[in-house]
């Protein structure tokens, strides 16, 4: 466990308006995963990375890093994560990549020989070596971002902190940022806290998931056992002969019969339990029935999200 | 150590500003010898004016120059968005803006001294200068350093301060004794003036050219002035700095 937070609220006055964004969370991240922030636009994510950074005062609660409160660890904190905030502004437009480096890399404190050295490494990492005396204006979105990561990982951080890595990048500079964050973590060992909107993201790199919504904590678990608990495992079936509908509501209570033509039925259920499948399997098997097809099919992280931010995670108890 | 590498990370990046941005540079070096120049001609024909005439102008070049400095890197890094970024770096903000501004400081100064000498090779002027000036110069700037914390806790606060920094530096212009002499105006103004933070240093500055003495009382109440005016700066600072933390108001368009 490399931070925890304990019963953090965070509430907005303005205008004498007041707004909870955060209430009462409580979670903790363990050293060297990929934790992951999810919620739909408002939700406090933004927020909560902000509060995890020190950029932000809670309302209420703690943040401990290494069992220290992050408030009394002070500036020091800051040689020990790195952090890249929403947006491409993190870096100056007019200096260029090498730069942009040489000055971040002096503010950390880090000396000249550190800075060339990790800085020339980690620039051929993530391959942009070649253009590291261009301005930064002239980049690609995408080679904006990976030189606020890589400014950010100068003093090999213990935890990096990314709010929305990936917006704006193309399919290509995705799948690469993908592969350097999962190095990041499963070679280098550092702790990555993400938020993101893209599910095809979060579900190749997030060892955990926390959605947030209402200001509570929604769901926080693998991203296996999210899509497992919450997709409704869809089965498509064939057999060879022609089964009316009441035979097969013996088996299944949802189901959806898509063709039935020449002594063929093709269904569709939705099942949560494979004990169904294999009692149906079992009699046709004995009712020399030949089942010619069978296959599962998940809905996708983003039909998920979709449902879980639509419709609340409550609709789904009764899949 | 730490310090010496922020002093030469804004060096090397003030020095690209100036690569990038010459021809700015170049306009305003004109600008100020035109100033200057106007400044020292119009003063040259009055021989009641003693030698120190134009120190109180200097004085005041120069904390027009910084005292805005904080505000301005601010306000900067606000609109671009970096703000953030220096926030999350182990050395504080405050230190931060001072390493700039005395960057700052030190690059102006070298382009008034070269400015000096210029005018002084292309216009038939004399100019009267003690050593001595220099701490009293320097403890000035230290108020001064004082005064642009408490402008750019302000812009940390509500980002366009420009116009604000401009009347200022007119009041500072008017009731510092640069152009007009303190004792002839009204007795309000007169205290007012004697606490702003550049008048006790070019009075003993004037008196330093003039060869008249200098009292301790005027030293005292130049080393307090500045030494308040650091505090209170440094303080008002700290004290918005927490505030935008608990409201979270960092980068602003
Ligand atoms: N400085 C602030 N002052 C007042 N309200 C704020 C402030 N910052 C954020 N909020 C509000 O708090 C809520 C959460 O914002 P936050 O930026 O944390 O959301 P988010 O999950 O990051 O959203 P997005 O997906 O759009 O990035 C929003 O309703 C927002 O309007
Ligand atoms: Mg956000």
């Amino acid at each position: 466990m490399i931070l925890e937070i304990k019963e953090l609220s965070k509430t907005y006055k303005t205008n004498r308006k007041k707004q909870l964004v955060l209430d009462s969370v409580s979670f903790h991240v363990d050293k060297g995963e990929i934790f992951s922030i999810l919620g739909e636009n408002g939700a406090g994510k933004t927020t909560l990375i902000k509060l995890m950074v020190n950029l932000l005062t809670p309302s209420k609660g703690k943040i401990l890093y290494k069992n220290m409160e992050i408030t009394t660890i002070g500036k020091d904190y800051y040689t020990e994560i790195g952090v890249v905030l929403e947006g491409n502004r993190n870096i100056y437009w007019y200096l260029s990549a090498y730069e942009n480096i040489l000055y971040f890399g002096r503010l950390m404190g880090l000396k000249e020989k550190e800075i060339r050295e990790r800085g020339e490494e980690l620039l051929k990492f993530f391959g942009l070596y070649e253009d590291k005396d261009k301005k930064v204006g002239n980049f690609s979105r995408g080679m904006q971002q990976k030189l606020s990561i890589i400014i950010s990982l100068l003093h090999e951080p213990k935890i990096l902190f990314l709010d929305e890595p990936t917006l704006g990048l193309d399919v290509v500079s995705k799948m690469d940022m993908i592969e350097k964050i999962k190095h990041l973590s499963k070679e280098e060992g550092v702790t990555v806290i993400i938020t993101s909107h893209q599910m095809d993201v979060v579900e190749k790199v997030a060892d955990r998931v926390m959605i947030l919504g209402e200001g509570k904590i929604q769901f926080l678990d693998t991203v296996d056992k999210l899509i497992n608990k919450y997709s409704g495992n869809k089965y498509l079936i064939r057999v060879e002969r022609n089964l009316d509908d009441a035979e097969i509501k013996k088996y299944f209570d949802t189901v959806n019969v898509v063709r039935r033509e020449n002594d063929i039925t093709e269904i569709e259920v939705y099942i949560d339990s494979n004990r169904l499948i294999n009692s149906f399997l079992g009699d046709m098997v004995k009712r020399n029935i030949y089942v010619t097809h069978i296959s599962k099919s998940q809905d996708s992280l983003e039909d998920i999200m979709y449902k879980f931010l639509k419709l609340g995670s409550d609709s789904f108890e009764d899949v | 150590m730490k310090m010496f590498n922020i002093i030469k990370a804004e060096l090397s990046k003030y020095m690209i500003e100036v690569k990038t941005y010459y021809p700015d540079h170049i306009v305003n070096m004109i600008v100020t010898y035109i100033f200057f120049a106007g400044f020292f001609l119009e003063f040259r024909n009055y021989a009641a004016v003693k030698d120190s005439y134009y120190i109180g102008f200097l004085y005041w070049f120069l904390a027009a120059n910084i005292i805005s400095e904080v505000s301005v890197s601010i306000s900067f890094e606000k609109q671009v968005g970096t703000l953030e970024q220096l926030l999350l770096k182990p050395v504080s903000l405050e230190v931060i803006c001072l390493i700039k501004t005395l960057t700052w400081l030190a690059i102006t100064f070298i382009k008034v001294m070269v400015l000096f000498i210029v005018i002084k090779l292309t216009l038939p002027i004399n100019i009267v200068f003690n050593i001595k000036i220099i701490p009293i110069l320097i403890i000035t700037l230290i108020g001064l350093l004082g005064f642009s914390l408490l402008l750019g806790g302000l812009t940390l606060r509500f980002t366009k301060t420009a116009s604000f920094e401009t009347i200022l530096s007119y009041i500072l212009l008017f009731f510092t004794g640069t152009i007009i002499d303190i004792n002839s105006m009204p007795i309000l103004f007169q205290i007012i003036s004697k606490s702003l933070p550049l008048t006790q240093g070019i009075l003993i500055s004037q008196s330093l050219i003039d060869k008249q003495p200098v009292f301790f009382s005027q030293m005292f109440l130049l080393c307090i002035n500045s030494f308040l005016y650091f505090i209170i700066g440094i303080s008002f600072f700290r004290y918005i700095y927490n505030k935008s933390k608990v409201e979270g108001i960092w980068n602003e368009y």
